[in-house]
């Protein structure tokens, strides 16, 4: 797990497509949305829908702020919704830069496969994710897939394609919304 | 902006004031009513759809979310999930019969009233009103539609204002109007609607706007 931190510690920047699916045990068939991924060390993220909704998440400088697009324009979401996306945000943040073990709510285990698993402490959160898989590509500092189960028959699986690292990325991605 | 605010107000209150208009039944109509209207206005059969619901709430906070919707017409059963636009469940409910059961709630989505209110809200959208008398008519002279007396002597109209265009309006049994719902089919879909979008009058009102993302036909039970 040592070694994984100091790789991801030379990582400042990851640009990513990713598709995810959302699998459920109601749904005929999974909800696949996909979009772009910006991260910038040590704490800005863009998580960016193009579709079937086209929405974008940002987190900076501890703000986390949601758009979506409706009639042609950006509008900002004002749900309280947001507010457990920003653990989560944050928490992804912390995967980035391979600080696994940094966040006392899970316990994180490196398992054969380059597999991270990660699993609550705390009986609360349990509840709302039963555990977290993040799979490492053979790319150090590249994360291949993370799955977030909320119970064994409902979790989201996001794969990321065309990973960048240590790019420049321009710092109004984080800001400038458009 | 707060003229415009209290201007909204009044128009609101205005609407949740409106009473029932009269409904000329069709065989005394000034204009002829096709029998099959207010037909193929409801998802026949089972069901999935998937929504992007934008929630306006007090205060014109706007709220986006992903909505799951897997309905049965034969059994007027439902289950919905709710999700962020990243996926994450926030609320998962089944209702049957009289009973509404809720299999994951995440806060605000977390009461019983909300879950209830939401139930309500869909059986208003997704099915037809579960009437003792049915009267199909012309409303204000000049409107298509159809009238459900229900049993607890609330009053659903349903009224065509447009080419695939029609509008549910709930009245209370004091005849007070509490919701409307404005359907946009596409002609090729008959029974699910493209764009869906309800209000809920009263303190405090609602706003829900829906479009459609997908819907699959599942097979029988």
């Amino acid at each position: 797990m040592q070694e994984l931190q100091s790789t991801a510690a030379t990582v400042t920047s990851v640009k990513a497509a990713f598709i995810q699916e959302k699998h459920m045990k109601i749904l005929a068939h999974p909800l696949t949305s996909q979009g772009t991924f910006l991260f910038k060390a040590p704490d800005s993220l863009r998580w960016e829908y193009d579709r079937p909704v086209r929405s974008i998440l940002v987190l900076h400088n501890g703000k986390i702020r949601r758009f979506v697009k409706k009639n042609g324009r950006l509008t900002e979401d004002a749900s309280a919704g947001l507010q457990s996306m920003q653990v989560v945000v944050q928490e992804i943040t912390q995967w980035l830069g391979g600080r696994f073990e940094e966040n006392p709510a899970f316990t994180a285990t490196l398992e054969p496969g380059a597999k991270i698993v990660m699993t609550p402490r705390d009986e609360a959160i349990a509840r709302l994710v039963r555990r977290i898989e993040i799979l490492l590509s053979d790319r150090p500092g590249v994360i291949k897939s993370v799955t977030i189960y909320e119970s064994e028959d409902s979790f989201t699986r996001l794969d990321f394609r065309n990973v960048t690292l240590n790019s420049e990325l321009d710092a109004d991605a984080f800001r400038t919304i458009k | 902006m707060k003229a415009s605010v209290i201007l909204l107000l009044i128009w609101g209150l205005l609407l949740s004031c409106s009473r029932l208009p009269e409904i000329v039944p069709a065989d005394q109509a000034p204009l002829p009513v096709a029998d099959f209207a207010c037909r193929n206005l409801f998802p026949e059969g089972n069901w999935q759809l998937t929504h992007a619901i934008e929630a306006t709430l007090p205060g014109n906070r706007k709220g986006f979310m992903l909505g799951v919707t897997v309905l049965s017409s034969a059994t007027r059963s439902v289950k919905m999930v709710i999700m962020t636009l990243e996926g994450f469940v926030v609320f998962e409910a089944r209702h049957e019969g009289q009973t509404t059961s809720i299999d994951r709630a995440v806060a605000p989505f977390d009461s019983d009233a909300f879950a209830r209110g939401l139930m309500a809200d869909i059986d208003l959208i997704f099915f037809k009103p579960q009437a003792v008398r049915e009267i199909r008519g012309v409303f204000n002279g000049d409107t298509a539609g159809c009238r459900y007396h229900l049993r607890d002597d609330g009053v659903v109209d349903v009224v065509k204002t447009a080419d695939n265009r029609w509008e549910t309006r709930q009245y209370l049994a004091s005849h007070r109007l509490v919701r409307t719902v404005k359907s946009v089919y596409d002609p090729k879909n008959s029974g699910i609607a493209k764009k869906i979008a309800l209000t809920a009058y009263g303190h405090p009102g609602y706003a829900l706007a829906m479009d459609l993302l997908e819907a699959i036909p599942l097979g029988d039970d």
